[in-house]
């Protein structure tokens, strides 16, 4: 990716683009796994140094996983040599109301569970950043209510990251957007970004409307055009 | 309902080595060596079975035939036996040269599985090659038959002290970094975030387990080896969801079929214990179909 240069601070940072626009590489280069030019910087920290604090979030777990959801969210953080490592995986289940699920596989968990699983590992790790990839692609009504509204929880005190194809959000959820094609194509807050005119540099077709609920948004890329 | 076969395993590996003692013991020390080829054996199960290794380690398995081979022609050139360690020390360098033609191959511009297929498919001429080598020139001393059965009832303390550096140097992977390795296999992204490196462990199990494979082919044969760098692991994975009981069941699983095939053995002598161990593996998958 080229001229990838934004700044995040202690903010909700909706990351939107078509389809190739390397919104996932995108995470990759803040995770520094791969290369990128530009400068990023989260919580005033640029660069390497701020990669053990990042969490990623996966937007699925590979088929055939093993694993307890108590050893895929306490594991990294034993990895990672922390000496808290159990007391911080317990009080992060809890935290996403998976504490009882603890001993389930984590291959048995629903789209929505699964989400909150990898949050909370992402928590226990040390990530007071996290990166969310296409989080509600793949959850029901149900789970999508419950993750919205731990991330409401989690936004408060963290930035948060999370790429997503829908623009249709609750109002009250993003502060900023981030559109990308490769490059940054705009970046401020989402009453200035959630424009037709700026989100027709990215999409054939965008249609927007306001509503009680939030952004009720309509777009094509150029990519894919139906 | 979860299972534990680690406790039954332990004690029918111990039944079946007290009997091997005290009851027969000219199969005592092939029964030692047979018990820790295939305790280290599958230990690295779940690794190939979680790195979608599977296909790569039935490969590493026809790769010991040929290496095996290989390996028995040049010692038969210098009047070797084939039990001592410049046997394994061979067998792995053969081995390791078939892993580098894989990655050559790969740089042709093939995947990595065509690259797999295409290396086996020139090892299945070599192999044939190599039997009539041996056929011609050294058919009194080289059984072929041997190199792909195993020697078993021959092994002696002799070849369980030889073997036994390189399978205690191809335990240390996965003893030391198999849980970090399974865990790589559920994310590899999250992995490399926090600081491991799936990719240099990629290449410290593939070396680990061309080790063990290599350590193994006196006792088990040529073949045996790439059923139970699979078998295990999948048997594992049908009584444990746990990453940190992955490699303790699978070992436990290898252990049990180990005694029962030893057990089997004395009664039916016709009965090959690495074959019986096949069937055990076997039967075990049968009998818990569904994982828990």
């Amino acid at each position: 990716m080229q001229d990838v240069s934004f700044a995040a601070s202690r903010e909700f940072v909706l990351v939107a683009g078509p389809n190739g626009a390397g919104k996932t590489t995108l995470f990759m280069a803040i995770l520094n796994l791969l290369p990128y030019e530009g400068r990023i910087c989260i919580d005033e920290e640029c660069g390497r140094e701020r990669v053990y604090r990042v969490g990623y979030v996966p937007q699925i777990l590979p088929k055939g996983s093993y694993g307890t959801v108590w050893e895929y969210v306490y594991l990294p953080a034993k990895f990672r040599g922390l000496s808290d490592a159990a007391a911080r995986a317990e009080e992060a289940l809890k935290l996403v109301d998976l504490h009882d699920a603890k001993d389930r596989p984590v291959a048995a968990l629903s789209g929505g569970q699964f989400q909150r699983a990898s949050i909370a590992r992402a928590l226990a790790a040390g990530g007071d950043v996290l990166l969310l990839d296409e989080p509600l692609s793949n959850v029901d009504p149900q789970g999508r209510v419950e993750l919205l509204r731990l991330l409401r929880e989690l936004k408060r005190d963290r930035t948060i990251l999370m790429t997503s194809h829908e623009l249709s959000l609750p109002s009250d959820l993003a502060d900023k957007i981030l559109l990308i094609n490769r490059r940054v194509v705009a970046y401020g807050a989402v009453d200035e970004v959630l424009r037709e005119d700026v989100l027709a540099k990215v999409y054939r077709y965008v249609r927007l409307a306001k509503t009680s609920y939030g952004y009720v948004c309509v777009t094509e890329d150029y990519a894919h055009p139906h | 309902m979860r299972i534990r076969i680690e406790a039954p395993a332990a004690l029918a590996a111990l039944a079946a080595l007290g009997h091997a003692y005290f009851a027969a013991p000219l199969l005592f020390w092939p029964l030692v060596s047979l018990m820790a080829t295939s305790l280290v054996l599958a230990m690295h199960s779940p690794l190939a079975l979680s790195r979608r290794m599977t296909f790569l380690a039935h490969a590493q398995g026809h790769s010991i035939l040929t290496a095996a081979l290989a390996a028995a022609l040049v010692l038969a050139a210098v009047k070797t036996a084939a039990s001592a360690w410049p046997f394994y020390g061979l067998v792995l360098m053969f081995v390791i040269v078939l892993n580098l033609a894989v990655l050559a191959v790969g740089r042709l511009g093939y995947r990595e599985d065509v690259a797999t297929g295409v290396v086996m498919s020139l090892q299945i001429s070599a192999t044939i090659a190599l039997l009539f080598a041996v056929r011609m020139f050294y058919g009194a001393s080289v059984d072929p038959i041997a190199i792909i059965t195993g020697e078993y009832v021959l092994v002696g303390l002799g070849d369980v002290a030889a073997q036994a550096p390189f399978l205690a140097l191809a335990s240390l992977f996965p003893l030391f970094y198999g849980v970090r390795y399974l865990y790589a296999a559920i994310d590899e992204t999250f992995a490399e975030a926090i600081g491991l490196r799936p990719k240099l462990m990629d290449n410290l199990f593939l070396i680990s387990m061309s080790l063990a494979v290599a350590s193994s082919v006196y006792t088990l044969g040529s073949l045996m080896p790439a059923v139970l760098l699979v078998m295990p692991g999948a048997i594992a994975a049908r009584y444990t969801t746990s990453i940190a009981r992955m490699i303790p069941t699978s070992a436990s699983a290898a252990a049990l079929s180990v005694a029962a095939a030893h057990f089997i053995y004395t009664l039916l002598p016709w009965l090959w214990p690495s074959a019986a161990i096949g069937l055990v593996q076997l039967l075990m998958l049968l009998a818990k179909p569904k994982a828990t």
